[in-house]
Parts: structure tokens; C-alpha cells; sequence
């Protein structure tokens, strides 16, 4: 028996399954969003709710100047919201234009940024931890941190926004 | 995993029972057979260079020296180098890096026909590396508020890990052994002093995977400590 000629048909299957193998796994976008659920502040149990007519936009650190518009005009009952990974903290309109009535609050969401290194071809993240949440109370009742760790390839829900009855 | 666990317990079953096979010997000759090869190798590793055309951000050489104390036991080291220059969208990253890996392999293979030297290996490997590197440019993509570019310093890496080998060797010419090995490797340690995590580590692979596969193939000289008869 001569191992060399039982060897190299294994060894080239084996070069192309580690070939096969090295390709790049799929990077995901938008890693560093907060993710937001709206809640009725009408009863003391927590219940899910909609918010009809919703604009959102961000506002540019230290000029407060509206950037372009995120959700317009939508019906939204959850919300993705994007953060500024080039500061501390990121700050958001929330608006509901109804006929009725027309509100708006703006959110400050403030948190740590930790480098978070993914792979070489999807490059660095960041992992953020939420801190505190300012707020006004206009359309807003309250806002609460249920979990305050946005991590890379996680979609838990950050923060509930309870909305005024 | 289980594709690779299967094929090699399937090629280990039927080089087992090649083995059985022959015509019988005599006691001498079957002492003569079962005395093996005792000597030190020494060699190189082809799989780098083979390496370098499926990522051709990796450029490695490496070398390794192989005493055999008798029929079933033997002694590996191997030593090697590897440059990694990586530039995409995403990052610019450079690394330098050597590496040591030793440790010990068994020869399954039983036969019974003098002067066959061949070996099917199984081992165990503890490596370790060192390694320089720097990411001079890392761009985090952000759509809306715009993505951030930065970098991180020169920094040092040392890193251990072990590894499973199964392997084939065999003498093609008088002294001359040809082989190679499938590597099963899990990481025990990185020490990083950054943010900054290997993109590869040198002899391991992929630093992003905390269990590799890897490969050899080698070819050695191998000095005989005795006399053949």
C-alpha cells in the first residue's frame, strides 16, 4: 500500500472545501440603530399601540438644523432609529400631524460607543450602551431603557415609548 | 464538520484494512518491519504558498523538523512567518508575525513490508504566535448621520492555540517523504492591547472563527539515525 496515491484526490477535494469554506460571510447594515416599540400610556398594563401621520428626523449636533426626514407621514407602531456614531449622543424629532392636532417631542438618547471589530471583510461596528433617554412631553408620556445594550447582530428591542392617552 | 470527521474516519478504516493485507513474514523480518524509520526530518510546508492564491492578503512561509523514535511515535515542531495586507472599503490593515507550533504525532499505520516508511498520522499541536500589526484606516458605515472613519496604532498580539492533526506521509524516493495534514485548530488566547482584533493570526488562520481547518503539505528530508539493512 502506498499512501501517497490514496492522498491526492483527498487533498485537492479538501483544497476546495477550505476554498469553498474561506468565502466572506454576509455584513450586516444598520448594526448601530436603536431600536424603539410604541406603548399606550392610557391604562397601567402595557399594550402595544400605533401612531398615525408620524414624521422622524434627526437633529445635527451643536446646530440643532433638521436633517432629511426618516419615516414621513407613516403609521408606525415600532421604529429603527439611527445613531451618531461619531458622538455620544443622537438627537430625534418624533411628530404626529394629524387633522386634528399636530405634536411633537424631540428625544436625546445619550450612550457609550465600544469598537467592535466583525470580520475583515465587514470591517469594525459599534456596540453602543444606552445611558439615559431626555425627553420632552408633548405626544411622549414616558420613555423607559428596557435594554440598554445595541449590539451587532442582535434585534431586541431597546427602548419603549409610552405615548400620552 | 461532521463531512470532514466522516470522510477521515472512512479513509482511516480503509487504509486499516489495506494494511492487513500481505503475504506473512518471518520473525525477523517482521522485527525489522515494525522497527520503523528512527531519524529527524527537516522540510518545508507548501500549503502557504498554496494558500496565497485562494487570499492573496496572506503571504506565509514555514518549515518544520520531525524527529521519529520509532514505528509509532513521533516528535513535531514547526516554525513559519506571515504578512498580511489587507485593503477593502471596510479596512486597511497590515500585520507581521511568527509563529511556533509543536507537539506530537502517532502513526497508525501497521504494515508488514520492509523498507515501507509510510504514515498515517494522528496528533496533537499547542501554537503559538506573535505578532505587529496596525489598522491605518477603518471607515464604520452609517447612512444617515455618515459613516466614520478612523484608526488604531501599531499594536502587539501573542496568541495560543491547539490543534488536531490527521495526516498522511509517505517516502516517495529514498529519504524524500511527501505528506500532508488536515488541521482541526481552536483558539485558548488572544492577548490584543486595543480594540484592534487579529484579522489573521499567523499558523492559525482566521482570526474571526474561534475554531479553524488548516492544512500542510509538506515535503521533507528526512537523515536516518541507523543504518539501513
Amino acid at each position: 500500500m502506498k499512501t501517497k496515491w490514496i492522498g491526492l484526490p483527498l487533498l485537492v477535494s479538501l483544497l476546495v472545501y477550505m476554498a469553498a469554506c474561506d468565502e466572506s460571510d454576509l455584513c450586516l447594515s444598520g448594526q448601530n440603530a436603536i431600536q424603539a416599540g410604541l406603548y399606550s400610556a392610557a391604562s397601567g398594563e402595557e399594550s402595544d399601540t400605533t401612531l398615525t401621520g408620524v414624521y422622524l428626523w434627526g437633529l445635527e449636533a451643536g446646530t440643532e438644523i433638521a436633517k432629511e426626514v426618516l419615516i414621513d407621514s407613516a403609521n408606525v407602531s415600532g421604529m429603527y432609529i439611527p445613531t451618531d456614531l461619531d458622538r455620544d449622543t443622537t438627537s430625534i424629532v418624533l411628530r404626529e400631524k394629524t387633522g386634528p392636532s399636530d405634536l411633537r417631542d424631540t428625544m436625546v438618547f445619550v450612550y457609550e460607543r465600544h469598537l467592535n471589530y466583525v470580520s475583515g471583510e465587514c470591517g469594525f461596528s459599534y456596540n453602543l450602551k444606552l445611558d439615559t433617554v431626555l425627553y420632552t412631553i408633548n405626544l411622549i408620556d414616558s420613555i423607559v431603557i428596557s435594554y440598554p445594550d445595541v449590539l451587532y447582530n442582535e434585534t431586541l428591542e431597546n427602548v419603549k415609548i409610552y405615548i400620552e392617552p | 464538520m461532521l463531512k470532514y470527521i466522516l470522510s477521515l474516519s472512512l479513509l482511516v478504516c480503509s487504509l486499516s484494512s489495506f494494511a492487513q493485507q500481505g503475504k506473512e513474514m518471518t520473525k525477523e523480518e517482521k522485527k525489522l518491519a515494525n522497527k520503523g524509520n528512527p531519524g529527524l526530518s527537516i522540510g518545508i510546508d507548501l500549503a502557504p504558498f498554496i494558500n496565497h492564491i485562494f487570499s492573496d492578503e496572506r503571504f506565509g512561509v514555514e518549515a518544520n523538523a520531525r524527529y521519529t523514535i520509532n514505528r509509532k511515535w513521533q516528535i513535531a515542531a514547526e516554525l513559519g512567518y506571515e504578512n498580511v495586507d489587507l485593503d477593502n472599503d471596510k479596512m486597511t490593515y497590515t500585520s507581521d508575525g511568527s509563529f511556533i507550533r509543536t507537539g506530537i504525532d502517532y502513526n497508525l499505520f501497521r504494515v508488514e513490508e520492509i523498507g515501507n516508511n509510510d504514515n498515517i498520522l494522528l496528533g496533537f499541536r499547542y501554537g503559538v504566535a506573535v505578532q505587529e500589526q496596525s489598522c491605518p484606516r477603518y471607515v464604520v458605515k452609517e447612512d444617515y448621520w455618515g459613516d466614520v472613519t478612523n484608526s488604531l496604532g501599531s499594536s502587539t498580539v501573542g496568541s495560543h492555540w491547539a490543534e488536531f492533526v490527521f495526516g498522511l506521509r509517505s517516502e516517495i524516493i529514498k529519504n524524500f517523504y511527501m505528506g500532508w495534514s488536515v488541521r482541526f485548530r481552536t483558539i485558548v488566547n488572544v492577548g490584543t492591547e486595543n480594540e484592534l482584533e487579529p484579522y489573521s493570526i499567523p499558523g492559525y488562520g482566521r482570526r474571526d472563527r474561534t475554531t479553524n481547518m488548516g492544512f500542510t503539505y509538506t515535503l521533507e528530508y528526512h537523515i536516518p539515525f541507523s543504518k539501513r539493512k
